[in-house]
């Protein structure tokens, strides 16, 4: 029995450091835009959408617009594929991908919405009330 | 007043809940005589917490919305069942769910305990005590200051499905009855008793296994159903804090059954129902603390209890190590079993180490931006690594479970194995040709092999406890059977899905795949029936049928929302998925509206909605410049229709006049200058 144990240690640390190597490879950094313009790998910026600035190509089907952070850094950002739900409600947007060529090219987007936690709902009222709001 | 009534119950609760456990704490002092004063304040501990539930729910059914947490997630316009689910729609609410089932579970656990029921009740009445002590400071029955709200801000439409309505009490059972093992693994680490605690709280930790899972796999058909992500897993840290107290709660099962058939590995369990434990309320702390909000597509926000829920979290893995420490020499270790390599107990041991090591790995990665932050820049890791890492591992789980079926406790020799498993590699064999025919390569191949050969194992085992007439014991092979079957599913869905984005153009057949869409119309949206688009599906076989993929303005909050037709048979899913395009509002027809002018504009879902389906403006075919033409021609030569347009878009505009916006305005500046 005790072999029993060697073993399943072994795994459990084999599979711990494959883990890590795994947790390592894909890890993507959270930059500031000064610093995205500068990296070569996937990383993540987080803005507010510009709302003047989206365009949607439905030809090219590519989604493009500007984030903008509170300093008043600006990044634009495109993304091939469906826009998001809710993409204009948004707080604020996560872009995952690539800086190349003046702009994010996005693999991912994350489009934090007023959800079911707490303190959503002063957001929720402001867009009931003011429906113009986004557009 | 009907406020006070609640507020009175929860901290009726917590002084409750803290005498009685300082009175059991007397009786294992040697005062037996106060065992029913013990029994009498659970008693009062549980009717407490009950009462506060039940009068948050006549609150939120009465439309109370001068209570704030009635006003943030409820509101007129919801029906019955959703009224019902905006009890657990906030953290409030949620905390007095999972507390609400602890105190009925506890009910249960005083009279099982027997001899152990001092101890067991201290530590299962603590799991719940921060909770409620949270539930003190944080009460869900705040009163908002006058005036009352005529209607309450609602509920997040995206939770307004049924299945929202049930995966939350569904889930928060799981969490409390699996505060049972702990306190049972506490109690007997504190008075020495090694054995008895397993056989008590098998039952209990079975309902968490199956109540975690049903949860999940509820959330996850929400996911595809409700929030068009065409998908049912995002390996959000949502749901990965669902998912690993499933996986340790799974270990724990699993190690039960091996202590109570082999009288052996107790350092395992004990360490394991501390573990799976403390998962849940690890997960607790990160999808609540507001710690993760950056990396979620979840809004967390901070609600000040981080500090309360760090202090839980800390002193009971505090407590569980301490206990640990302090009599991890006087656990009885058993004879060294003699088994060979190719034993049950083995593939058990086995079992639990990747179930750990999983669990292990899916926190590594959700806890990313935490770890990080520690040492410099915070960063997340991709979901490619949750897919790199639970592959290997559901590999080697599926491999174990197919074993488990034909390897005894006595062991089994390797020919014993394949002369028994020869049919089901057949079985699995024959799968994996149909999979390769179909065109499935690489990995995906190895994985369905397994799961078809494990389910077949399994079947097996299961047909030959019918034949013994010994059903009873029948029950893990048949969940492994399951659990290969659904693997095998997720395999091939997750491998062979195919999406196509397209534009369909009014009228215009569109082949996609195999079928052929016809975009019709827009059906406009009644009090029953939300705004959908009519779709025509033309199957190759012929057949047709009408597809109805929503797309629509929740009047309450102003989100857009899509809701993606469905169509399953046995093998496939047709999922079509509306996808927002252009305007959202639409603030320039208001405008034109406000000054007057009549409105003619393209017949977007957005412009339909302002326009009131034509009442208030001319609706033209988007993209359609010859009905644009006849449509403005027709305007020009009717002069009386334009007047009917531009008076009633001028009385409609009022909605939105400043007069009217900023009373509306300033009401929500009040509510976030009170927080």
């Amino acid at each position: 029995m005790k072999k029993g144990y060697w073993i399943a240690a072994a795994l459990t640390l084999a599979f711990l450091g494959f883990g890590l190597t795994a947790f390592q490879k894909t890890l993507t950094p959270y930059l500031s835009f000064e610093e995205a313009r500068k990296s070569k790998g996937v990383v993540q910026v987080m803005g507010g959408l510009d709302k003047e600035s989206d365009r949607y190509d439905t030809t090219k089907e590519e989604l493009s617009f500007d984030l903008v952070d509170p300093a008043g850094g600006r990044m634009p950002v495109s993304y091939r594929g469906t826009k998001p739900a809710n993409f204009r409600d948004a707080i604020s947007i996560v872009a995952i991908g690539r800086f190349q060529d003046g702009r994010i090219e996005a693999e991912k987007l994350l489009v934090k919405c007023p959800s079911k936690y707490q303190g959503a709902e002063v957001e929720k009222a402001y867009s009931a009330t003011v429906p113009g709001k986004t557009s | 007043m009907y406020v006070w009534p609640g507020v009175a119950a929860i901290w009726g609760a917590l002084l409750s809940g803290l005498a009685c456990a300082g009175t059991y704490f007397a009786v294992d002092r040697g005062r037996r005589d106060l065992l029913p004063l013990a029994r009498a304040l659970y008693s009062a501990y549980a009717t407490c917490v009950v009462v506060a539930s039940a009068i948050l729910m006549t609150l939120l059914l009465q439309h109370r919305f001068d209570v704030a947490y009635v006003n943030s997630y409820s509101s007129l316009e919801l029906p019955f069942h959703f009224l019902l689910s905006t009890f657990w729609a906030g953290q409030e609410g949620s905390f007095l769910l999972w507390c609400f089932w602890g105190a009925i579970i506890g009910l249960f656990v005083w009279r099982s305990a027997k001899e152990q029921e001092a101890p067991v009740m201290i530590v299962y009445l603590a799991t719940f005590l921060g909770i409620i002590a949270i539930l003190c400071k944080q009460s869900p029955f705040k009163l908002l200051p006058p005036p009352t709200p005529a209607d309450g801000v609602g509920l997040n439409p995206l939770l307004q499905d049924p299945w929202m309505v049930i995966h939350p009490p569904v889930m928060f059972i799981g969490f409390a009855s699996l505060s049972v093992p702990f306190a049972f693994a506490i109690a007997g680490l504190w008075k020495k008793r090694w054995d008895g605690w397993i056989v008590r709280t098998l039952p209990w930790a079975l309902l968490t296994f199956l109540t975690l899972g049903t949860a999940i796999l509820m959330g996850g058909y929400w996911a595809y159903k409700t929030l068009g992500w065409g998908g049912y897993w995002g390996w959000d840290p949502v749901e990965n804090t669902s998912l690993v107290p499933w996986l340790f709660t799974a270990a724990l099962v699993h190690g039960m059954f091996l202590q109570k058939a082999r009288k052996r590995h107790r350092k395992i369990n004990l360490i394991l129902a501390c573990t799976a434990f403390a998962t849940i309320l690890y997960g607790t702390f990160l999808t609540r603390s507001g710690i993760l909000a950056d990396f979620s597509v979840h809004s967390f926000i901070d609600l000040g209890i981080t500090g309360w829920l760090v202090g839980i979290l800390g002193s009971f893995i505090g407590l569980s190590i301490v206990m640990l420490v302090w009599r991890w020499r006087s656990i009885p270790a058993a004879d060294e079993e003699e088994t060979p390599l190719l034993s049950r107990s083995v593939l058990f041991i086995l079992g639990i180490a990747v179930f750990c090591a999983l669990g292990l790995v899916i926190l590594l990665g959700t806890s990313a931006p935490l770890l990080t932050r520690l040492s410099g820049t915070p960063s997340q890791v991709q979901t490619s690594f949750y897919g790199a890492t639970t592959t290997p591992a559901g590999f080697l789980l599926l491999l174990l479970a197919g074993l488990v079926a034909f390897v005894s406790w006595k062991g089994a020799t390797l020919k014993e194995l394949f002369t028994s498993s020869r049919r089901s590699l057949i079985v699995g064999a024959v799968a994996t040709a149909v999979a390769l025919g179909f065109g499935a390569r690489g990995v995906a191949l190895v994985l369905l092999f397994t799961a078809v050969f494990t389910a077949d194992m399994n079947l097996q085992a299961v047909m030959r406890k019918a034949r013994t007439g010994k059903l009873g014991g029948a029950g893990g092979y048949l969940a492994h059977v399951g659990v290969g079957i659904m693997l095998a599913g997720v395999v091939v869905s997750g491998n062979y899905a195919r999406t196509q984005r397209i534009n369909l153009k009014v009228n215009t057949p569109t082949k996609v795949g195999d079928a052929t869409l016809t975009f019709l119309r827009v059906v406009p949206g009644t009090a029953e029936r939300k705004q959908a688009m009519e779709v025509r599906v033309e199957t190759p076989r012929g057949k047709s049928y009408y597809a109805y993929p929503k797309m629509y303005q929740n009047s309450k909050t102003g989100q857009l929302m899509a809701n993606p037709s469905i169509r399953s048979s046995a093998i496939t899913d047709l999922y079509i998925a509306p996808q927002t395009g252009g305007e959202s509002f639409g603030i320039v027809l208001l405008e034109a509206m406000a000054a007057g002018a009549p409105v003619l504009a393209s017949d977007l879902p957005a412009f339909r909605q302002v326009l009131d389906a034509g009442r208030l403006g001319e609706l033209f075919e988007a993209c359609d410049s010859n009905q644009l033409t006849t449509c403005a021609l027709a305007l020009l030569r009717a002069p009386a229709h334009r007047e009917k347009l531009r008076i009633a878009g001028l009385e409609a505009v009022q909605r939105y006049d400043w007069s009217v916006l900023l009373p509306e305005i300033l009401s929500v500046y009040e509510l976030v200058a009170r927080r």
